[in-house]
């Protein structure tokens, strides 16, 4: 039989850790609503939690498992109606707040029994003490791995080893109190609640170090997708610089072309050259000379497909202003805006509204780089950031990447609308402080 | 170009005082500060569209610049006199209603908003927002500082910050208000503001200053 001493927590203080461990995430995690909506709903929750307990308490003891699961799912709903996840997501974080409910309970009840004859005063102020020292401690260390108000956003194999993790330790932790004749049991009172707050401590653990793998793994897999298409854009503008160098072989060409059509007698036969080389010139007049010869490739090439598609580019740049800029951040820049203007600027349905412009000026110590583009008026935002209408790895890095190179070099982006005009406006100071990174 | 206009008109019931000039050293020789845009043909024979800018530029400097050429080849300069765009001929009419519908509300945005307020020794002041490069706040005052002068009054920072309300001023940190029109630059959490002051931009804030400051500054274009 389990002896007295080790006599299971009170229900309310279950109930107490389990609302306590909800709201450690509630104040990690982005949130659906104002925080006095947040505030009444918590409460609500740490009601509904009490209520859901004190029920289970009076059931026997076949029900115990029951009782659980109805407190889970409990957690379970406060989550996912105070947090802005998806259920996946709320589940993930429902397996970790209830491990570390266990864990906060479990602690506190160890002390408590060990200072079982302490005055009642001398009791609360422990319990006090105990949850609000384990909660705390535990939102800092989430809290690091977590930035505030981030975006959790689990797949279902990371919920299914968080619900494994949880359901174990959660098992194995609680055995002596169901069975005290099996293997994993232990047979000595207070023995028995210290084996269960060493269970639950690495429970959380685990927990833990499984959110962490799982992060650093999702941020090797962005920095390599980035990597990926900074290289594309690279490749791009070397593309353009291979163009430009062909044109001007063809300018040196057409020396030799005249001489040839100056040499010609038949005038039949000189209008056949004349025509032939009007064609193999055609679309090269509009070259950029910006002054900054990595915006010039950039700026032709882009200008080139801009040609192709219809769509009117105007341009008002003096490159020498980014001269200290480095190619490849330039071309990030440059080469991701006016992809995204042209790609917004072309789901506009009728042709002739479709319009790009690209500026580059001085502002006192600042340089102003911005793209504009006429569109549809629809922008999808996520956190009230702009992101993608593309679908599948590699995208949606474009503004991301025009972001870090800015700060590279101590600036910043911003996206503006305005009367039926896209516009992304980068802002650098002009001295250029490039990092060394 | 002309036929652009009369249909531009038409079509957004404007009226606008229209003027030719046959060539860059028309439009110079005695010129007034009178129009309100220009739209400049670069390659004009006596004296070129840049050059009669440059020397507009030294009398005007609102006017707001179009240019029109058939060559990209000057688009740097345009930098240098203000320019606000740069058409490339032949000129679309729906390009160039896009401009031009841009000059106007560059136009509409002009007009000049002024507050009133009463200094501590009980002067009345009237002064151009636009003039107010910062507000400091000094313990149950603060002191506005323009482009003419400074005046203590008895305020807070936060009613200024609400009475500045859409006039792109930026709070840098807890006792300074900022009129991003007189930033003049940055270097990591110092901000300098025309007239060779210096103010800290306390570190929560910045990235939000800059993210204002390329707004307000990509929001103004050429033109300043």
């Amino acid at each position: 039989m389990i002896p007295e001493v080790v006599a299971n927590i009170p229900r309310t203080y279950t109930a107490l850790a389990e609302w306590g461990a909800c709201m450690v995430f509630v104040l990690i995690v982005a949130r659906r609503m104002p925080w006095l909506a947040t505030a009444a709903t918590m409460l609500g929750g740490l009601g509904a939690l009490l209520a859901v307990q004190t029920v289970a308490g009076l059931l026997s003891v076949t029900l115990w498992i029951p009782g659980m699961l109805a407190a889970v799912a409990t957690m379970f709903a406060l989550l996912l109606g105070v947090l802005r996840v998806t259920a996946v997501t709320a589940g993930y974080l429902t397996a970790r707040a209830f491990v570390l409910a266990e864990l906060t309970a479990s602690i506190h009840w160890q002390l408590d029994r060990f200072y079982a004859d302490a005055p009642d005063a001398v009791k609360a102020g422990l319990l006090v003490l105990v949850y609000a020292g384990v909660l705390t401690a535990a939102w800092y260390v989430e809290r690091r791995h977590m930035p505030r108000g981030t975006h959790v956003d689990v797949g279902v194999p990371d919920l299914v080893s968080a619900l494994a993790i949880a359901g174990a330790t959660f098992g194995i932790s609680n055995l002596s109190f169901v069975n005290a004749s099996t293997p994993f049991s232990g047979r000595l009172g207070p023995e028995i609640l210290y084996i269960r707050t060493l269970v639950d401590l690495c429970g959380f653990i685990a927990l833990y170090v499984q959110h962490e793998v799982r992060r650093s793994l999702q941020a090797r897999r962005e920095s390599e997708a980035m990597a990926r298409l900074l290289t594309s854009q690279h490749d791009q503008y070397e593309i353009s610089r291979r163009t430009i160098d062909e044109v001007n072989r063809k300018y040196h060409d057409m020396k030799h072309h005249l001489d040839a059509v100056r040499a010609e007698q038949d005038a039949q036969q000189r209008l056949v050259i004349l025509d032939e080389l009007e064609t193999s010139i055609r679309g090269y007049g509009a070259q950029v000379h910006s002054g900054n010869a990595v915006l010039d490739a950039v700026l032709t090439g882009k200008q080139m497909y801009a040609r192709e598609q219809g769509i009117p580019v105007v341009v008002v740049a003096d490159g020498r202003l980014v001269d200290f800029v480095r190619p490849l951040d330039l071309t990030s820049i440059v080469g991701n805006a006016l992809d995204n203007a042209f790609e917004a600027t072309m789901r506009l349905p009728e042709q002739e509204r479709r319009m790009v412009r690209f500026s580059l000026f001085a502002h006192d110590d600042f340089v102003m780089l911005r793209v504009e583009n006429t569109f549809d008026g629809r922008v999808s935002r996520r956190a009230g950031r702009i992101v993608t209408r593309k679908e599948g790895e590699g995208h949606g890095y474009g503004l991301r990447n025009i972001e870090a190179a800015a700060e590279k070099y101590g600036g910043s982006v911003s996206l503006g609308q305005d009367d039926g005009w896209f516009s992304v406006r980068v802002l650098l100071p002009r001295r250029g402080s490039a990092s060394s990174a | 170009m002309i036929s652009h206009l009369d249909q531009f008109q038409r079509e957004h019931g404007e009226r606008f005082h229209v003027g030719a000039f046959r060539d860059g050293r028309d439009i110079i020789e005695d010129y007034r500060p009178d129009w309100d845009i220009l739209l400049l043909d670069i390659q004009m024979e006596r004296v070129d569209g840049m050059t009669a800018a440059r020397r507009i530029r030294e009398h005007d400097a609102e006017v707001l610049i179009l240019f029109v050429t058939s060559s990209p080849q000057f688009a740097i300069s345009g930098y240098e006199v203000d320019a606000l765009s740069y058409l490339l001929k032949p000129v679309s009419y729906p390009v160039f209603e896009q401009e031009l519908q841009r000059c106007l509300i560059r136009l509409r945005r002009r007009e000049r908003r002024h507050i009133l307020f009463s200094t501590v020794d009980g002067d009345r002041h009237r002064v151009d927002v636009a003039d107010v490069l910062y507000v400091e706040s000094a313990k149950h005052q603060v002191v506005i500082h323009t482009l003419t002068g400074d005046h203590s009054v008895v305020s807070s920072l936060k009613a200024m910050e609400a009475e500045f309300a859409g006039d792109d001023f930026f709070r840098c940190n807890s006792g300074y208000l900022v009129n991003l029109r007189h930033v003049t630059g940055i270097e990591g959490n110092d901000c300098s503001i025309r007239g060779g002051v210096h103010v800290q931009v306390s570190r929560p804030r910045k990235k939000v200053f800059l993210a204002a400051l390329a707004a307000y500054i990509g929001a103004k274009g050429i033109t300043t």
